[in-house]
């Protein structure tokens, strides 16, 4: 017969949808409503998993969330296997599988139970005291067994094939919880008109209700109502796992794990990140176990999961029940078990002075030793051991938003002390209709488990009291009780009372820990989102990128943006294409995407002056139509970026930025507006998206760009060098400059960027009847190395002064002040010694340097010898046919002739000391 | 004109079509207007749109809209074919300002439907309600990792500007979010 534990009437499952599902590969039945405890409950099983410690058997403690035991992996196929879910939580579906955990080779019979019958050996703090020698041994040997041997679930191995998502959500009342004070408090706000958001963990709105057979009506009027107002939006399965500053909350709602495993068209789970006006936490309490030798054997449970099971779920959890309690809440289980048709074998009430000795029974108790008031035992024969110790409010919520905490003497427990702005608790959290409960009594002798989950007994926590830690946050790292994935929300209370016990005393004065989120484990799928895969990052591309794609570009990624590091014509390799693109250069001219570089526009009428304070060059003699190259040094002096600054009219600046500075430059100058220049009229506009920019470089640029315009005269006697020109390139509006990144005669175009694509398309059509071609990133940085031209971020660290860059003439001498100018004549700056840009040839002209390398004065120094300075570019000159490099040297233009020697592991690289400038050091070829 | 956006309706899975479109329009003629107020008025009275005075508020007539972005920056937008800048600038060269022509800058994203705001608010922190977001509320705000500019033109309907080498992204952000939808 299938499920002999289910009751022939009765619960909230629908009995008209049986499901099968496995367990360890046993096929099982249920029903629609049940959760994977309550089926395998009614089915008789109640041995479920091995601890983590001692391996010993363990069943279904508890009927929701706290549940420190029943801890199971779901597998729903490839990628999608989730370890340490809790049976009481996993909703039943049709095909479900389960597997149990932490046992080897099968939970029945199990070969790591044997570390419980050498315990004594593993005591609290265990791994502190054994391991510690040898002390190698600790990493290879002691931690991997420990970790095979202790655990949980296995980590899944292949990629997770789900989807998440992410919400965020603002309302009026946010409403955790949605027991009896939780739809109250929900019903109020939202029939008042609030905006109301009313989440719960569980799949059915109700909380406590759902146990009740009475209430069901009540529960159904509430629900219908909130369901009825358009200002409710109501979560279900949807836990609140953390509270963060400004009332600011964090729900992880389940939205498909309960499905079959086919239906895929959803996210998996979704993140909603609320900001509520007002939170109310309706939490509810947490039955407490009771502490006595054998209390982890299966068929030992909560009282009041045992009424769920029967009244929820139609699942009578035992037909010989023993119920032990410190309450009169264990009563009216009893009634309800006694209704359901269970036999009560005894109530021990430990307020009577009885308690349990211990229990017995191998994989499922089978009867308890009871010591009574005359210290006599009675064994009483039994399949189901209830227990209730009393109520613990779940505070979690509360004491993460920084809420203060009492001791409640008449509960035993930790309520919130008085609320918080807009934080406030209500129902069973606040300890509101609680059982009054007497201190525990605490049974020690024999393995009287404290934290199920941690394996962590009485005698754990007193033996940690005895060797001096008194401080309740010490006592738990050392034990690790409530350290587990459930962070013992069935166990710290206990704890904190045995301990308190132990030091003897009040246990208001010892304190609780805290409280931290996740209330319980979030997929780390939910906290990513949206931002998995391809949108894990925004990548940005270039106007020329399709053309670059359909023309074998290879590319790379600067920050964001995907460039092209080379076009491979042919099958190419990278070497033999870069060199091409060099040789194409200077032999013809190449197009290069430079969109990417950051544009300013800066405009008003002291937009000269702000540009002589933030540059070192004094613009003053600028002209309308000229262009410069600029240097900006942040306050302590050092180089900070570089461009372009181009006088468009008498008030009016086209300034460009390097390609990753468009950022912090903006910010830079605005801060420097806003604080400091803030009698300046000058505004400051981000272009950089505005404009594409393509440069043309080579002897036949000249021709190139002239094929593209008919309104700018480009003779060199009208637009020479570093001049600029608004005018049309393919019939765009533009803005062209004559500069150079090449050491070649070079432009570079800006037009809209939406007429990006099509003018890059002309220009390569152009520059194709020139001879030219497309050149990548590789290409510029050996053309301009050869040239000696820096990269800000390359031949700069942050350390670095102009005049170590060689540009100390750059500097405006005339000008009062400009960020940075006083920095430069501290000593450490302006002392000799510092390092200069030079270059660098191999006295072998085939070996290459690498980039960072060290140099040293000596061949063959040793270790630790000083270094003179370091490469910062290293590349194969194609025009020279022969490895350069750049190099930033102590005294370094001082030495320019001498050699030097850069030590590699397969031995020193002597190089001579050159000017930085390989190629046409006149600039004939710039100029022409 | 080349649009970088998609310009196709997109399609939604699970019958959400009906709740929400996404849609890349034409940018149209945007200049960022930086002045004082006195010329923020000159300029208003030039563009035929007073420039709003409310920060992260839109004034729109006649095709033309301002936006005020900052506490002396405005958004000007306007059709495709008006050939308001050369009038302005006139108007405005007596004055100390900055008027610069970001017509290319930003991708354009037309989204509508009872569930706008919801999809907006899968990536967009912001709270999106019509009492604290209203109609002709515009603001610089984020969208999952990439800075927008968020203008509500009608209850239903919002316009989502972004740096066009972006527009793929918010997109793609969109539209998985879209498809992952929760209820109304």
């Amino acid at each position: 017969m299938t499920q002999p534990y289910r009751l022939p009437t009765g619960g909230r499952i629908a009995r008209s949808r049986p499901l099968r599902f496995t367990f360890d590969g046993r096929s099982y039945e249920g029903y629609a409503g049940d959760t994977l405890a309550s089926a395998l409950l009614a089915n008789g099983v109640h041995l479920v998993g091995r601890s983590f410690k001692y391996h010993r058997p363990r069943g279904i403690l508890s009927a929701g969330s706290e549940e420190p035991n029943a801890l199971m992996t779901i597998d729903r196929g490839a990628g999608r296997v989730t370890p340490n879910l809790r049976a009481t939580q996993i909703e039943l579906y049709d095909g479900l599988c389960a597997i149990s955990q932490n046992r080897w080779p099968s939970l029945d019979f199990d070969l790591g139970a044997a570390s419980q019958f050498v315990s004594r050996l593993l005591p609290a703090g265990f791994y502190y005291k054994t391991f510690m020698w040898p002390r190698a041994a600790w990493r290879r040997v002691y931690e991997p067994l420990i970790r095979r041997a202790a655990g949980l679930g296995k980590a899944p191995r292949a990629p997770d094939p789900d989807r998440y998502t992410n919400q965020f959500a603002h309302c009026d009342v946010l409403v955790i919880g949605a027991g009896p004070a939780g739809l109250e408090a929900a019903l109020r706000a939202g029939r008042a008109g609030s905006s109301v958001i009313l989440c719960d963990e569980q799949q059915e709105l109700g909380g406590s209700l759902l146990n009740n057979s009475q209430a069901a009506e009540r529960l159904l009027q509430y629900t219908n109502e909130l369901r009825a107002l358009p200002n409710v939006r109501l979560l279900r399965r949807t836990t609140a796992f953390g509270v963060f500053a400004q009332n600011f909350v964090a729900l992880a709602e389940r939205i498909n794990d309960h499905l079959p495993a086919s239906n895929k068209d959803m996210p998996r789970e979704s993140l909603w990140q609320v900001r509520a006006e007002r939170t109310v936490i309706a939490t509810g309490a947490i039955e407490r176990p009771l502490v006595f030798p054998g209390n982890d054997r299966p068929g030992v449970m909560l009282a009041h999961a045992g009424l769920a099971y029967v009244n929820r779920y139609g699942v009578l959890p035992g037909k010989q029940v023993v119920i032990a309690t410190t309450n009169d809440d264990g009563y009216a289980v009893a009634d309800a078990l006694k209704a359901a048709g269970a036999e009560i074998a005894t109530i021990v009430d430990l307020r009577r002075d009885e308690t349990i000795a211990a229990t017995h029974g191998g994989k499922r108790i089978s009867s308890v030793d009871i010591r009574l008031p005359d210290n006599s035992l009675r064994r009483i024969a039994c399949d189901l051991l209830l227990m209730s110790g009393g109520w613990t409010p779940s505070v979690h919520l509360f004491s993460q938003a920084r809420g203060k905490l009492r001791f409640d003497v008449p509960l035993q427990c930790f309520v919130p002390d008085g609320t918080l702005d807009a934080i406030e608790c209500v129902g069973g959290c606040a300890g509101a209709g609680l059982q009054p409960s007497p201190a525990t009594q605490i049974v020690a002798d024999g393995k009287s488990f404290v934290d199920f989950q941690n394996d962590v007994t009485s005698a754990d926590i007193e033996l940690a009291v005895r060797e001096g830690f008194r401080s309740v946050e010490h006592i738990k790292r050392y034990t690790t009780s409530g350290m587990a994935t459930d962070q013992g929300k069935t166990s710290n209370m206990n704890a904190l009372a045995i301990a308190a016990a132990t030091i003897d005393a009040p246990v208001g004065s010892v304190g609780t820990t805290t409280f931290r989120q996740p209330f319980t484990p979030v997929t780390f799928g939910t906290l990513a989102g949206l931002s998995r895969g391809a949108l894990f990052e925004p990548v940005r591309t270039l106007p020329s990128h399709d053309w670059a794609l359909a023309h074998g570009a290879v590319f790379e990624d600067t920050g964001q943006w995907k460039r092209a590091s080379y076009f491979s014509l042919k099958g190419e390799g990278m070497r033999d294409a870069v060199m091409r693109e060099c040789r194409t250069v200077r032999a013809a001219a190449g197009i290069f995407d430079a969109s990417s570089l950051g544009k300013i526009e800066i405009s008003g009428p002291d937009a000269l002056t702000f540009l002589n304070r933030i540059y070192i060059n004094d613009f003053s003699r600028l002209d309308i139509g000229r262009c410069r190259y600029a240097l900006m040094l942040n306050e302590a002096g050092l180089a900070m970026d570089d461009g372009i600054v181009g006088r468009l009219a008498e008030t009016r600046f086209h300034v460009t930025t390097t390609s990753g500075g468009i950022g912090h430059v903006l910010h830079h100058m605005e801060d420097f507006l806003q604080t400091e220049f803030t009698s300046l009229q000058v505004w400051l506009t981000d272009v950089t998206e505005q404009w594409s920019t393509f440069a043309v470089q080579g002897p036949r640029a000249r021709d190139i760009v002239g094929e593209l315009t008919t309104t700018i005269d480009l003779s060199p006697g009208s637009m020479s060098h570093m001049s600029l020109r608004e005018g049309s390139v393919c019939d765009a509006d533009a803005r062209l400059m004559r500069v150079s990144f090449t050491g070649e005669c070079g432009y570079e175009i800006n037009v809209p960027s939406s007429e990006g694509a099509r003018v890059w398309a002309a220009l390569y059509e152009s520059a194709s009847r020139h001879d030219a071609s497309a050149y990548g990133l590789e290409a510029l940085n050996v053309l301009r190395a050869e040239k000696g031209y820096i990269i800000v971020g390359q031949e700069t660290d942050g350390s670095t002064t102009p005049d170590d860059l060689g540009f100390g003439k750059m500097i405006g001498a005339r000008k009062d002040d400009f960020v940075g100018k006083r920095s430069l004549s501290l000593a450490h700056l302006a002392s000799s010694g510092r390092k200069q840009l030079v270059g660098l040839k191999p006295l072998d002209p085939q070996k290459m340097l690498e980039e960072g390398a060290q140099i040293t004065l000596q061949s063959g120094a040793p270790t630790g010898s000083h270094a003179v300075g370091h490469v910062t570019t290293a590349c194969w000159s194609a025009v020279l046919d022969r490895s350069i490099a750049l190099a930033l040297v102590e005294n370094g233009r001082a030495l320019i002739g001498s050699t030097l020697h850069v030590p590699m592991p397969n031995g020193d690289i002597p190089v001579e000391v050159t000017s930085p400038v390989f190629v046409d050091p006149a600039g004939a070829r710039l100029h022409g | 004109m080349v649009e970088p956006v998609p310009s196709t309706r997109f399609t939604l899975g699970n019958n959400r079509a009906e709740r929400v479109s996404i849609l890349g329009i034409a940018p149209g003629r945007q200049f960022v207007f930086r002045g004082p107020r006195e010329v923020a008025d000159q300029c208003g009275a030039a563009f035929g749109v007073d420039l709003p005075a409310s920060p992260c508020r839109a004034n729109r007539q006649d095709g033309r809209a301002a936006l005020r972005l900052g506490p002396d920056e405005w958004l000007l937008i306007a059709l495709p074919d008006d050939a308001v800048l050369a009038s302005l600038r006139h108007s405005l060269s007596r004055f100390a300002h900055a008027l610069v022509d970001v017509s290319s800058s930003d991708a354009v994203f037309e989204i509508r439907g009872p569930s706008t705001a919801l999809l907006l608010n899968a990536a967009i922190p912001l709270d999106l309600s019509p009492k604290t977001f209203p109609v002709d509320a515009c603001t610089r705000t984020i969208l999952a990792k990439v800075g927008v500019l968020l203008w509500r033109t009608e209850q239903e309907c919002f316009r989502l500007q972004v740096a066009r080498s972006f527009a793929a992204y918010v997109h793609d952000v969109l539209a998985e979010a879209a498809w992952g939808l929760p209820d109304a």
